[in-house]
């Protein structure tokens, strides 16, 4: 039975010129897990909303949106609260109340439901999300993936017939991501909760979703199960971002004699229909599989320090060295950084990955001079960085952007922003009309950085760090919450700069990203560097902690660590080439 | 009917008979929520004014007039305590949209943690000048429920006393004047200064008097006006330096901080 | 250690300060003060160890000191005068009175600080519900967000000195204009994203009617008993006031009620009332002691 229907849904903001929703025609059926995917700014945050009218835009509205039979706007908002649920993307600001028991119990508290009943549902969604042991803990003290939960069990406690949620991991690292995605699966199994989400993170819900929806320019492009997408969207290389590894690999380099072979969309999968696709041409599948093999020995035994070459050539000095760094926070607390070192040279990308709490951050916060190491050296340009002045080290050596770059922001406008350190540092005013357009933020520069996406935020805030061109440049989970086609304009932006001598530090969990645009990749745990060396040397070798593509490689056919590799390695090996040409 | 109108009264014919009628009625049903909302919101308005400038001085003039014999200390922090009731009992009933609650808890927020920001410089503390200009761009009634609470919650981090309802009361009456006095719109200089000038009266004249009093009142049955004196004398240096904080803060904020109210007023249409 | 009082309803604990802390106010009697302060000051320690010493030496000390002598000093009235200051007279009811005050300030002071040990967050969020829904979520939201932007002031101004825009360090003015960029910054975050917390509480229904506060807390035979207790010791201080077995007046001569059997009775049963935390706290220490030898 249909749950929702929309029927011919536009939707126009007040001033705004083009329809943010045009015709929209969708039924979600009771119980299923539908998926909404599609560029940033492309109408999928308008369309939930228009689904939970008490978080609707004023606007010119048009077509009807029914709820079980009515049309939304019917519902009060008691049976609008108790039915549809609403988690939306920033864990932190969504938490309303100082307590984890409180913001669990508020939306019960809201529907005046009385005592015990409250404490019945309380309790249960304590257990349902494992909650108990922080329930009564201060939110402030809950990590980003216990904040998301804490927000997603907020809104499960009023027993909703449908779950709308907004890319509620965006803000979370992939473990965290993987774990919320694993309680919604829950939820949708377990409790027969009707689901619809929009994520850039397919990856992990593709397999979870019953329908995949795909809009563009606010409309939908394509709907249907998430298998039968792949035969649909040959041949439109746009969207080949949004799909899961597995399934771009798979419409890239299905055989002809392959149509009947289900997509793939998993890693399982994808080796599955990497190993038939191998096989059914006829290339030799075992030969590969054993070349494969002596190739990883060799990289993984010279993945040792050998830098790779950039631009600036690989013999150069390095421009930072950071030499057995200890740092701890206070003084009775433990090490986070244990003897961490590593060398960034000019004109280079070095990606720091790890998980969490390996230090990351804080290697990028004492390599930039931020932090004082108790033990260790940090030499920039060859002096000690303790000897710098702040007012000689920040803006004009080092520039240091920390995760939400919002945080940067003081003006109204990111011009404005712009010219304070133009007037400030008394710089050429040309200066800044050249890093406006080698940023391409041109069409931003007089919005308020409040209402920019977080791509365009993130190069804004950037291009603040580029007027006072400093050598090397921190980045720290910069590609966070960015989709797909951001990301990859971003990763092509950094190389710019890269090429103009700029060293970029960037810290990531987006294995992916790092994959395709580093120079190098540093792999820490528990305070030291681990690994250091080519993306490839690094992260083929990785049978976990590595990309995605890689995982589907593994054994088959090594070597390849981002999709493109991959695709261009089976293209190869189908026409018949040996691959260790 | 033009052609693309025409086709898309095919499709709605083909997805089932009665979708155009629901369309229709979708849209009645928006019309009518608006024109609602807005009359409810006039009401509010009128009713919360009345009790407000009726009840609370009804309120403090009965205290005087009836427990004038009694003890001091009890009786004023009584008449304080009911004074600071319907502020809070309108604010209560007329009740508040999600959107004017959380701007007014990130004014209190503010209140409280700007004060770390200048932890280093004593006394000088933003509070006073963020509660004025709360008052000035969210109106009277926001600004004392932002004062007060201001008050309130510092107090739950540095320690509740026997000052909290005349810190309470005090901070309060500097948001709901500022509403009174002051409109959102401070463009000219002259009106700066004005602010600012109202600024200093309030913390000295109106936060250093009240808490200053508080104190005499606590310590003393037979109140005379050297104890009063005395009291404001000795705690004039401090009060000079807070009234000096506000009015910098006032001078370098108010501008900046009234945009950006307006806007986010604007935004989300709350507080006009 | 845990406070045995701390698990009291808060209904019940909020009845017992109130009752703690009028007392004094309201009659002034030097032996009652007396037995206030003494009870305060038991479980003040009890609650905050050896920190009860700093606590009193830096605040309440001087609050007692400054009010005993500054009412003999600018009071004037009594009829027992002792001496004579600038042709002023120092009057014995003046002293008395003052000393009394520095009693009645100190033990309110003294209340209010276990007051504050006792009364988290939690329990004044959850009090203020009862009565006012919309304050006390005001309340919460703000005692989330304190620490939220202090956290956040340390990202900013960690974020502008990166970016080359920070002061760090230097004069106290350099250091009040990085202090003045860190909260302009910190309130446009503030302001515009508390436009989420809005949205996310709209999105779980609030502004339906009525909202009901959702107890943390039960009430239990334990509470009945608590408050059984209280309201015994209510009662009869206001039996004793009404019948003028408690009775003080300092000007213009000092006077104060005999000392009877009945008002020896009454003192007890007000210390007892007084005394219930330290009671509950040493009949569960006991306990403990005893489930501990007989293992």
């Amino acid at each position: 039975m249909a749950l929702v229907e929309i029927k011919a849904l536009s939707f126009l903001y007040p001033g705004a010129e083009a329809a943010a929703l045009s015709n929209i025609d969708l039924t979600i059926n009771e119980g299923e897990f539908v998926l909404i995917a599609g560029p940033s700014g492309c109408g999928k945050s308008t369309l939930l909303r228009r689904m939970k009218p008490a978080l609707s835009a004023y606007g010119e509205v048009s077509g009807a949106v029914i709820f079980n039979g009515e049309p939304i706007e019917a519902l009060d908002l008691r049976r609008q609260t108790a039915e549809i649920g609403f988690v939306m993307q920033d864990p932190e600001m969504q938490i309303a109340t100082d307590k984890v028991w409180h913001e669990l119990a508020f939306g019960l508290e809201s529907l005046g439901t009385d005592q015990a009943t409250m404490r019945v549902r309380v309790a249960e969604m304590a257990n349902f999300f494992g909650i108990q042991k922080w329930f009564n803990s201060p939110v402030s003290e809950l990590s980003g993936g216990q904040k998301q939960l804490l927000c997603l069990a907020s809104v499960m406690v009023m027993q909703p017939k449908l779950l709308i949620l907004d890319e509620p991991t965006s803000q979370l690292d992939p473990i965290a991501a993987a774990d919320f995605f694993d309680t919604l699966h829950r939820i949708n199994s377990e409790l027969g909760t009707t689901i619809v989400i929009t994520e850039h993170r397919v990856e992990g819900l593709f397999p979870l979703a019953d329908k995949v929806v795909f809009m563009r320019n606010g409309g939908i492009y394509y709907s249907g199960s998430p298998r039968s997408c792949a035969e649909l969207l040959e041949g439109d290389s746009e969207l080949y971002s949004v799909l899961p590894t597995a399934m771009t690999l798979f419409a890239r380099t299905r055989p002809e004699s392959m149509k009947d072979f289900p997509a793939p969309l998993t890693v399982r999968e994808g080796r599955q229909y990497l190993k038939a696709a191998l096989s059914e041409n006829g290339a030799s599948f075992e030969k590969t599989a054993e070349t494969g093999g002596k190739v990883r020995k060799a990289t993984a035994l010279d993945s040792g320090r050998k830098p790779v070459a950039s631009k600036a050539g690989f013999d150069e000095k390095p421009v930072l060295s950071m030499r057995e760094v200890w740092y701890r926070y206070e003084r009775n607390s433990d090490d986070i950084l244990k003897g961490a070192s590593f060398d960034v040279r000019l004109g280079e990308l070095v990606c720091i990955i790890g998980g969490n709490g390996a230090g990351k951050t804080t290697a990028i916060m004492t390599a930039s001079g931020m932090y004082k190491p108790y033990r260790g050296k940090v030499l920039l340009e060859g002096k000690p960085i303790g000897k710098y002045s702040d007012g000689e080290l920040f803006g004009k050596r080092v520039g240091v952007l920390l995760q939400n770059p919002i945080l940067s922001f003081v003006h109204d406008s990111v011009r404005e922003e712009l010219e304070a350190v133009v007037n400030r540092n008394k710089l050429e005013p040309s200066k800044l009309d050249e890093i406006v357009s080698l940023m391409e933020i041109g069409s931003i520069i007089d919005r308020n950085p409040y209402d920019i996406s977080g791509g365009e935020l993130q190069r804004a805030a950037i291009a603040k760090l580029l007027l006072l061109e400093p050598s090397v440049l921190f980045l720290d989970e910069a590609t966070k919450g960015m989709d797909a086609f951001f990301k990859e304009k971003f990763g092509v932006l950094l190389r710019r700069l890269t090429s103009r001598g700029t060293a970029i530090v960037l810290v990531s969990h987006d294995i992916e990203f790092c994959a395709e645009f580093a120079d190098r990749i540093a792999m820490f745990f528990d305070g030291g560097v681990i690994a250091d060396g080519t993306p490839k040397a690094v992260l083929s070798g990785n049978n976990f902690y590595t990309t995605v593509a890689a995982r589907i490689a593994n054994g088959i056919l090594d070597g390849a660590v981002t999709a493109s590799e991959l695709i261009d390695k089976v293209k190869a090996a189908e026409g018949g080439i040996q691959i260790e040409q | 009917m033009n052609e693309a109108a025409h086709e898309k009264q095919n499709m709605h014919d083909m997805t089932g008979g009665g979708t155009d009628e629901r369309i229709l009625a979708a849209e009645r049903l928006r019309a009518r929520m608006e024109a609602d909302e807005k009359k409810r919101r006039l009401i509010r308005r009128i009713v919360s004014a009345v009790l407000i400038l009726v009840f609370v001085p009804s309120v403090v003039l009965v205290g005087m007039l009836e427990w004038h014999d009694r003890q001091y200390y009890i009786v004023s922090m009584l008449i304080i305590l009911f004074s600071m009731v319907p502020f809070f009992f309108v604010f209560e009933k007329r009740r508040p949209r999600a959107r004017e609650l959380t701007l007014i808890a990130v004014m209190v927020a503010l209140g409280v943690a700007g004060r770390a920001a200048f932890a280093m410089l004593p006394q000088f503390k933003p509070i006073a000048a963020i509660v004025i200009i709360t008052g000035v761009s969210l109106g009277s009634e926001a600004g004392f429920i932002t004062g007060a609470l201001t008050a309130f919650v510092s107090n739950l981090f540095f320690g509740q006393g026997p000052w909290t309802p005349w810190q309470m009361f005090a901070l309060g009456l500097i948001g709901f004047l500022s509403g009174i006095l002051f409109n959102d719109q401070i463009k000219s200089k002259w009106k700066l200064f004005l602010l600012c000038a109202f600024g200093a009266f309030a913390t000295v004249g109106i936060y250093g008097q009240i808490m200053d009093t508080q104190y005499v009142f606590s310590a003393a049955q037979n109140v005379t006006w050297e104890m009063f004196l005395a009291a404001y004398a000795s705690g004039l240096p401090m009060n000079l330096i807070f009234a000096a904080a506000t009015v910098f803060f006032l001078l370098i904020l108010t501008k900046p901080l009234l945009n950006k109210l307006g806007r986010i007023k604007l935004k989300h249409g709350v507080f006009r | 250690m845990r406070d045995a009082f701390d698990t009291v309803n808060p209904i019940v604990a909020f009845v017992f300060f109130a009752f703690a802390l009028i007392m004094p106010m309201l009659v002034m009697h030097p032996v009652l003060l007396g037995i206030s302060l003494v009870c305060a000051l038991i479980w003040l320690f009890m609650l905050r160890g050896r920190k009860a010493i700093g606590y009193i030496l830096k605040f309440v000390l001087p609050i007692m000191l400054l009010t005993a002598i500054l009412n003999p000093l600018f009071n004037h009235a009594g009829i027992t005068t002792l001496f004579y200051l600038r042709h002023n007279p120092v009057t014995l009811e003046s002293i008395v009175y003052g000393a009394s005050s520095a009693a009645m300030l100190a033990s309110v002071v003294l209340w209010f600080a276990c007051f504050n040990q006792i009364f988290t967050s939690d329990k004044i969020v959850y009090l203020l519900g009862r009565f006012a829904p919309s304050i006390s979520l005001v309340v919460s939201m703000a005692l989330r967000f304190v620490p939220l932007f202090s956290r956040q002031a340390k990202r900013i101004s960690y974020a502008q000195r990166g970016a080359g825009m920070g002061t760090g360090g230097g004069s106290v003015i350099k250091r009040a204009r990085s202090g003045l960029s860190i909260l302009s910054s910190l309130i446009t975050w503030g302001l515009e994203t508390s436009v989420t917390t809005a949205d996310s509480m709209r999105a779980r229904g609030y502004g339906l009617h009525p909202r009901r506060s959702f107890a943390n807390y039960r009430f239990d035979g334990r509470d009945a008993l608590i408050g059984g207790l209280l309201a015994l010791g209510m009662l009869c201080s206001a039996l004793a006031s009404g019948f003028k077995l408690i009775s003080i007046r300092f000007f213009p001569s000092f006077k104060i009620n005999e000392v009877t059997p009945l008002f020896i009775a009454f003192c007890a049963i007000y210390a007892i009332t007084l005394l219930i935390p330290v009671i509950m706290n040493s009949i569960e220490a006991y306990r403990w002691h005893l489930s501990r030898s007989k293992l």
